[in-house]
């Protein structure tokens, strides 16, 4: 019974990324992550309906626990969507494919796609979602975005790690003057 | 039901393994502790599936499945789902995200201008923190080798970009997503 509740669940996921797809390319939607809320929400009631169609005789636990591993599924699969999308690495190398002979210098690879135009890319996909605002020729968190960098500090705290570009690690003093 | 609550236990594990490797690890590669926290977990999880009593001293019997290998798979599947979302929500996202950490240099009275920021990560240096970590990384990892003119794409970086293009074009992503 696990097995046909996770055959379903990539299923339902398989057909949510074609709709996400779709959409993308229809709407040119410029947030993805409602959509893909909106798609899991729609996903569970047909989740239930299908499961009590393979399988009539189960309990209620069974269903609890098909419906669990559904949400983990998704939620994986959204991640993976981001790690697609997001990574600076990635974004890096497609620059290289794009580069006459596959090959950049640095000062063509910081014009294409440097620190300027990434922090800027950034501090705008912030600002767009709420989490940051922008006052002038500054950049601001709006209160969401203040609990989530309190929060990823406290994470950080906890873990007792440091952020790898406020480490000594190219032979740089630690930017620890810029610390809060 | 009980390789389920057996995989909430050891997730609990997992969770407190982590915090106590990452807290004595010493290096820059984070991703290790984690994948040796999900190791030790897994192995909490196997030894205490087929160590303990089927109902685990107080599963009622409508609880527990008549198959035990369905039951165990189902555990180690709800861990490794869960590790995953704890993994990129802690590490990707918390310790390594780049727009999390420029958030928390955002976290000031009045803000940061853009300028200060590129400073806060070292765009005068003939090579910024940003790039440096990452061409480093690509030179190891042989997606890149440096040469006299510059940096060239390598067979397995080349894979990589592509493979990275392809699902761009096709999930219709250009630029920064949310």
């Amino acid at each position: 019974m696990i097995e046909k509740g996770v055959i379903l669940s990539l299923v339902l996921i398989s057909a949510c990324a074609f709709i996400q797809i779709l959409t993308a390319h229809i709407l040119k939607l410029r947030r993805t992550f409602p959509l893909l809320m909106s798609l899991l929400f729609m996903s569970l009631p047909i989740y239930v309906f299908l499961f009590l169609q393979i399988a009539p005789a189960v309990d209620r636990l069974a269903l609890c626990n098909g419906l669990f591993l559904h949400l983990l599924i998704f939620f994986n699969y959204v991640q993976c969507f981001y790690y697609i999308t997001q990574p600076v690495t990635i974004r890096m190398l497609e620059e290289f494919l794009k580069a006459p002979g596959e090959r950049l210098t640095l000062e063509e690879l910081k014009t294409s796609y440097g620190l300027s135009h990434m922090i800027q890319a950034r501090l705008e996909t912030l600002a767009q979602n709420g989490y940051a605002r922008r006052q002038g020729d500054r950049y601001a968190l709006a209160p969401r975005g203040k609990f989530f960098a309190e929060a990823f500090q406290g994470v950080r705290k906890l873990f007792g790690v440091t952020y790898y570009l406020d480490q000594n690690v190219f032979g740089e003093e630690a930017k620890t003057h810029h610390a809060e | 039901m009980k390789g389920f609550l057996l995989a909430v236990a050891s997730m609990g594990v997992l969770v407190v393994l982590s915090m106590v490797l990452l807290r004595v690890y010493r290096g820059r590669k984070y991703y290790r502790m984690f994948l040796l926290a999900f190791a030790g977990a897994l192995g909490f999880y196997s030894f205490c599936f087929y160590r303990s009593s089927p109902d685990l001293g107080f599963l009622p019997s409508e609880w527990m499945l008549g198959n035990a290998q369905s039951d165990f798979w189902n555990g180690v599947l709800v861990l490794s789902l869960t590790f995953h979302l704890y993994w990129n929500t802690t590490y990707a996202v918390a310790l390594t995200g780049f727009s999390s950490n420029l958030m928390i240099h955002l976290a000031q009275p009045h803000g940061r201008s853009l300028d200060e920021l590129l400073e806060i990560y070292g765009a005068k240096l003939p090579l910024d923190g940003v790039l440096a970590w990452r061409i480093d990384n690509l030179i190891k990892g042989r997606c890149l080798v440096q040469g006299a003119m510059g940096f060239q794409l390598l067979p397995k970086g080349r894979v990589v970009a592509r493979i990275g293009r392809f699902l761009k074009m096709l999930y219709g992503v250009k630029g920064e997503v949310s």
